[in-house]
């Protein structure tokens, strides 16, 4: 952050030009990122075991010229490549989002969606679903509907679990949030276990790769429907960027300052509840957007949230865009679960932070 | 949209009906399926197969797609294959069905539990492609095997296969599982029949069990079977019957190989053995 080093008289119009300076860069930063997106997502449609150019395959489409060949990857390109890059921008966008709204409400820089039983839930379901599945012999394709819908429903249980442990007649109250959040991820991760513990080779592989999160086979129906419930969740966050940023402060102070708090916190813990739910239930677990993206975003634009969301939303969708695509080149043709690059990525970034803070704090 | 659907499944029908007379390109998707394919002849048009097939020996040269119960649609299209056969739990769901919409021809078939699985298996596979003879004469040796196992009765012994993770358990063979139709046919009987597929076992019902003879897959016994006698999962059944540990190829024994007969008969043989020397 800029130090604006104030002197007496005119302080006013000196402080009112450096914000104005201040604000101009980092919406500067932001246009970047949101430039970055496309681009970055056009290079993630041309990765893969097949590579696809593009520009190429357009002009033969437009030109009705598609032959053999490139009937192939025009079939690859609109049904296998396009819905994934689009889903993973998505995704990555609301899990990020997701994670910066976590950390405001929470307080708590190390707070993620996940925080709330999101995302255990979500795989214990998910992991029900597969084992259940095994027994009662349910066939392939009703287990591609139930699946998700599962691991959505489980999402949302353990979430409303935690929101009604934390819930007191002032309001939701955030330590209580944190505390029955890791009381019902501890639950969530013990029936897991013994789901894993009775489950047969075949399943447990089964179980342990949708945990690990893949955007193989996503088809353009679920890339609608996550759009669908994305967008007006992003957009309300969005809205409330001054209100979130304004309970940075504390709840009390806040509400001094007109905040709703109650509503606000209660409204963005939905938000965040289905926005995650949605994200995990299609494609299983994809660990560290939330955590670290806005953590980076932070860093480079301070903790308003009028910059932090839009940062977050497309450094998010930056990184789970790029983790996708070298999931499905580093070892083709097979593809390396995404959540793991997501992980390798993120993981030295947060030793870093970790780093930095024991700097700060050994100044302090 | 109309327009470049018709002229997409024009192309598409163009693609693939050329392939069918052209070049043939398999993508094989699960090691039995995989060896089967080899068996009758039909190796040679394989082009890529998944990461659980590992026999014959050309496979290992081959592209690997992934675990056959999880591939990507777009991994098994770079490889330009004609068509996919697989088990029928190949999945997941969503890749088979993106691959369909390829136009990509799907053979599946049911993921054999017992002999009598492998036999149908290479019966399907065999009228599917072409190689009925073939397919045959497989059926038929692998059918002369058992029968000559059955001629020469053995002991009724106790064998069990164990697998072991580590020092984290045991997992032995139970009913319906390869290794104990196998057994059964082999003449011996199965000491973990009590309890269905592959089930962790503690050394307590090891002992409860009291099987003559142990198998372990080749995998587990990498470092010798000193080792695991030596290990305290399997110390006080050592006690009691020494150290009767045989080791037997994963493949032919816990997959469902075409050379099923051989290794009915290599137990057979096996147990003949163990029944003169005590």
């Amino acid at each position: 952050m800029a130090r604006v080093v104030i002197p007496c008289a005119q302080s006013y119009e000196r402080v009112k030009r450096a914000l104005s300076n201040l604000h101009t860069k980092r919406q500067r930063i932001i246009l970047l990122l949101t430039s970055l997106v496309p681009a970055i997502a056009l290079w993630s449609v041309q990765q893969g075991a097949m590579p696809v150019d593009v520009i190429d395959v357009f002009k033969h489409w437009y030109s009705n010229s598609l032959n053999a060949e490139y009937a192939m990857h025009w079939l690859v390109l609109t049904e296998i490549r396009l819905p994934r890059v689009v889903l993973t921008v998505i995704t990555g966008s609301m899990l990020a989002v997701s994670g910066a709204v976590m950390q405001g409400l929470c307080r708590n820089p190390l707070a993620d969606p996940g925080l709330i039983g999101v995302s255990s839930g979500a795989a214990l379901f998910a992991a029900a679903a597969l084992l259940f599945g095994g027994w009662w012999n349910i066939p392939a394709s009703s287990l591609q509907v139930v699946q998700p819908l599962m691991a959505f429903g489980g999402a949302l249980i353990a979430s409303v679990i935690v929101f009604r442990l934390a819930r007191t007649s002032t309001g939701v109250n955030t330590l209580l949030l944190i505390l029955a959040g890791v009381a019902i991820n501890a639950l969530a991760g013990t029936l897991l276990g013994l789901i894993n513990a009775v489950a047969d080779d075949d399943t447990l592989r089964s179980i342990v790769f949708w945990t690990m999160g893949s955007y193989a086979s996503v088809t353009w129906l679920e890339v609608i429907i996550t759009a669908l419930v994305a967008a007006p969740i992003l957009a309300f966050f969005f809205s409330y960027h001054q209100s979130l940023t304004l309970m940075l402060g504390g709840d009390n102070e806040a509400r001094c300052l007109g905040v709703a708090v109650d509503k606000v916190k209660t409204l963005s813990l939905i938000g965040v509840a289905l926005g995650t739910a949605l994200a995990v239930c299609f494609t299983g677990i994809v660990g560290f957007v939330g955590l670290v993206v806005p953590h980076i975003c932070r860093l480079i634009l301070g903790p308003d949230y009028r910059y932090l969301l839009p940062a977050s939303a497309c450094l998010g969708a930056l990184l789970v865009v790029i983790a996708d695509a070298l999931a499905r080149t580093l070892v083709a043709p097979a593809e390396l679960p995404v959540g793991i690059i997501t992980s390798l990525i993120g993981v030295p970034f947060l030793l870093y932070l970790l780093a930095k803070q024991r700097t700060r704090v050994a100044h302090a | 949209m109309k327009m470049f659907q018709l002229l997409f499944f024009t192309a598409a029908l163009c693609v693939f009906s050329c392939g069918v007379s052209a070049e043939r390109r398999i993508v094989s998707a699960g090691g039995s399926v995989t060896e089967t394919l080899y068996a009758l002849g039909v190796g040679d048009d394989i082009v890529a197969v998944d990461t659980s097939s590992s026999y014959p020996l050309p496979v290992h040269s081959l592209p690997k797609v992934g675990y056959y119960r999880q591939l990507s649609p777009e991994g098994v299209l770079s490889m330009r294959p004609t068509m996919l056969v697989g088990h029928n739990n190949a999945g997941p769901q969503a890749t088979l069905d993106a691959l369909r919409r390829a136009g990509l021809e799907l053979t599946l078939v049911q993921a054999p539990q017992n002999i009598q699985g492998v036999l149908t298996a290479i019966r399907v596979l065999a009228e599917r492609f072409g190689k009925e003879d073939e397919g045959k004469t497989l059926t038929v040796s692998i059918r002369e095997q058992l029968k000559q196992v059955a001629k020469e009765g053995v002991d009724r012994l106790k064998v069990g296969l164990i697998l072991t993770s580590g020092q984290r358990g045991l997992t032995a063979a139970g009913k319906n599982t390869m290794p104990d139709d196998i057994i059964g046919h082999a003449g011996g009987l199965n000491a973990f029949s009590t309890h269905d597929g592959y089930k962790a076992i503690s050394p307590e019902s090891l002992l409860l069990a009291q099987p003559n003879i142990l198998l372990v897959p080749s995998h587990v016994a990498r470092e010798g079977v000193e080792v695991l006698c030596d290990s305290e999962l399997l110390t006080l059944w050592v006690k009691q019957n020494g150290c009767n540990l045989h080791v037997v190829d994963s493949i032919m024994f816990m997959g469902m190989s075409p050379r099923v007969g051989e290794s009915v008969q290599a137990l057979h043989h096996t147990l003949s053995t163990f029944s003169q020397e005590h």
